[in-house]
């Protein structure tokens, strides 16, 4: 009885291996298709908030230590000075997690901002304009009419990205 | 996690976000054993019992074991394993200390490793990266927005049952239609969950930069979309 | 083998006569693109499975090891297949992954693939199994497309067949002075929609049903 048992479970694992073996091969031919696909994705998104980023004079490295989900600092090739902070941010909440990448320049102003993740089925949200370019001052903060929570989490997005731009650019001037 | 929080992530689950009706998972079950009272509440207990555990389980897995082996790829394979032994764990466990549960729920206990809204309901959980409150809340709220639906559905059916209607329409279809406007219904409720923020208290905030601005707000915010519905 | 292939789009289609395999049906059916893409990994899925599975149980004594957790084998195999496909559908396809969202995953446990490695693959010979393996994956994949069309052309008024290969019928539209009614793509439409579909494929089953019988009643009539 246990040797069956015993048996059947063996059968069982040996199968799951061969298969698991399987997924490791095949996700080892994917995984950099993907991770280049995300790669190309995010490059494309900073173009987007970032109009002046050129990719020849200008690096893009991440800073770990930030609050924010993820952080891309942009930084000039000659003279390494900070140029623009991007960052990934999104209002907590739920049914709706609003994911946004904002760009903010050395003077402390937003140069572009998208949308990246939203689960609104309206598509409106991801090309209403906030009024928010130039700017960093909330009191302009546009709100789209009909979508008062959406623009809600859309508003703190922007409150973080700048709380969190000052930061950072404050502590570079130390 | 405040309790604001708390009734606003489980009014969603339950009412707006409703497993069934906007999410379309466990469908199958849904009109399956929706056609009796007794037997559309025995699945739904069944199903309120597994999701909780399931979920539970595979959020650990997969944030402790998985993510840590760095083998991600492996979490359907892995995730419906569990799902099987934890479905014939539970049966052997009723069986054994409940024996009159296990008469009544016993045979819907094996439907329910491929039921999909256990695994839909565990793979959503670590695909939106949820924290491990959210993730008991957004279980338990699927799993009472199954029954809920479950029993209200099973109930118009059986008076549906005693209805003449049109030969075509008979059984499913008509089913279906029924299902149709309980969504309708569900998406409506929008408005009951608590108020995500003061108005005045919004009208007098000033949008101050602070750099303790993360820990000041509980705000919860959701969305909707039943201004879709042209109704 | 002509009848294996068609059976899956008329007689035993898995989801107008048996209703299984809904939950993708009513949730990827916004539009056509997000239908043909469902129904390519779908029936990837479902051959390759069948055909893993009946080679499985070609040989008896692999048969007999496996038969007390034949079903575990079964989903383990599916899994693996389902991610596969999960993972090739990411890197050479991201933005369909992205609109079938976790509904890929879920192919795993939809009834039709363990049903048919169950009730017919592990039953049959590998290359008929392959059949009908195609011909449930194509049938299933005609019928949602079919609720997909519908749901596109009433709510949003176009046609995505393919990535920018769209058709807008926002002209057709304005010329009957209509607008596209958005209530189809929203989840209740989906309800909607394949409750009317099902409800059409009735009354035709009635109407033969009644037509065979009369049929039967005038040759007793005759005899």
């Amino acid at each position: 009885m246990i040797k069956k048992s015993l048996i059947t479970a063996s059968v069982l694992s040996i199968f799951a291996l061969i298969c698991a073996a399987l997924l490791g091969v095949v996700n080892f031919f994917t995984s950099p298709v993907i991770k280049a696909h995300e790669e190309e994705n995010i490059k494309k998104s900073i173009s987007l908030v970032c109009p002046l980023y050129d990719s020849n004079t200008m690096d893009i490295t991440t800073n770990e230590d930030s609050k924010a989900k993820t952080t891309y600092l942009v930084s000039s090739k000659e003279t390494e000075e900070l140029l623009y902070v991007i960052y990934i941010v999104d209002a907590t909440g739920y049914a709706s997690t609003i994911e946004m990448m904002i760009s903010v320049d050395k003077d402390y102003k937003i140069t572009g901002y998208k949308v990246l993740s939203s689960a609104e089925t309206k598509g409106d949200i991801k090309s209403h304009d906030f009024n928010m370019i130039g700017s960093n001052n909330l009191d302009s903060f546009d709100t789209l009419a009909g979508s008062t929570y959406s623009s809600k989490a859309v508003k703190k997005c922007f409150k973080l990205a700048l709380s969190y731009a000052k930061e950072e650019f404050e502590g570079g001037q130390k | 996690m405040n309790m604001a929080q708390v009734i606003t992530i489980l009014i969603s689950t339950i009412f707006i976000e409703n497993i069934i009706l906007s999410q379309f998972l466990g469908i199958c079950s849904f009109l399956g054993v929706s056609k009796k009272r007794s037997s559309a509440i025995g699945m739904s207990i069944s199903v309120l019992v597994v999701i909780i555990l399931a979920t539970l389980v595979t959020w650990l897995l997969y944030n402790y074991v998985l993510v840590v082996f760095d083998l991600v790829y492996l979490k359907t394979i892995i995730f419906i394993l569990v799902i099987a032994s934890l479905v014939q764990i539970i049966e052997i466990i009723i069986k054994k200390f409940a024996p009159s549960l296990y008469k009544s729920l016993g045979i819907y206990l094996p439907l329910i490793t491929t039921n999909c809204a256990i695994l839909g309901i565990a793979l959503k959980t670590v695909n939106y990266g949820y924290g491990f409150g959210t993730m008991l809340l957004y279980a338990i709220g699927s799993g009472i927005g199954y029954f809920v639906v479950m029993y209200i559905f099973s109930v118009i059916r059986e008076e549906l049952e005693q209805r003449n209607l049109p030969k075509a329409m008979k059984g499913i279809p008509i089913a279906l239609v029924v299902a149709s406007i309980l969504a309708i219904l569900f998406s409506r409720y929008v408005g009951i969950a608590p108020k995500v923020e003061d108005e005045e208290e919004a009208l007098r905030e000033t949008y101050v930069i602070e750099n303790d601005i993360v820990e000041d707000e509980n705000i919860i915010y959701y969305d909707h979309n039943y201004e879709d519905l042209n109704i | 083998m002509k009848d294996n292939f068609l059976k899956g789009f008329f007689k035993e289609n898995p989801l107008f006569t048996m209703l299984l395999g809904c939950c993708p049906a009513l949730a990827v059916t916004t539009t056509v693109e997000n239908a043909i893409g469902m129904t390519l990994a779908f029936t990837f899925v479902v051959v390759l499975s069948n055909l893993f599975i009946s080679l499985i149980n070609i040989n008896e004594k692999i048969k007999e090891l496996i038969q007390p957790v034949r079903i575990a084998v079964y989903i383990v195999i599916i899994a693996t297949l389902v991610t596969v496909v999960e993972m090739l559908m990411e890197a050479y396809f991201p933005s369909l992954y992205s609109s079938l969202g976790v509904f890929i995953s879920l192919i795993t446990v939809n009834c039709i693939v363990l049903g048919r490695a169950e009730a017919y693959a592990s039953k049959n010979k590998p290359l008929n199994s392959i059949v009908d393996g195609l011909s449930m994956g194509l049938g299933y994949g005609m019928a949602i497309i079919m609720i997909a069309f519908l749901r596109e052309v009433l709510g949003a008024g176009s046609i995505t067949i393919w990535g920018s290969a769209k058709l807008s019928l926002i002209p057709v539209f304005n010329f009957l002075r209509i607008e596209p009614i958005s209530f189809f793509v929203s989840s209740p439409g989906a309800f909607l929609v394949l409750g009317l579909i099902l409800g059409v494929i009735q009354a035709i089953n009635n109407k033969k049903v009644l037509k065979n019988k009369n049929k039967r009643q005038s040759k007793k009539e005759v005899k």
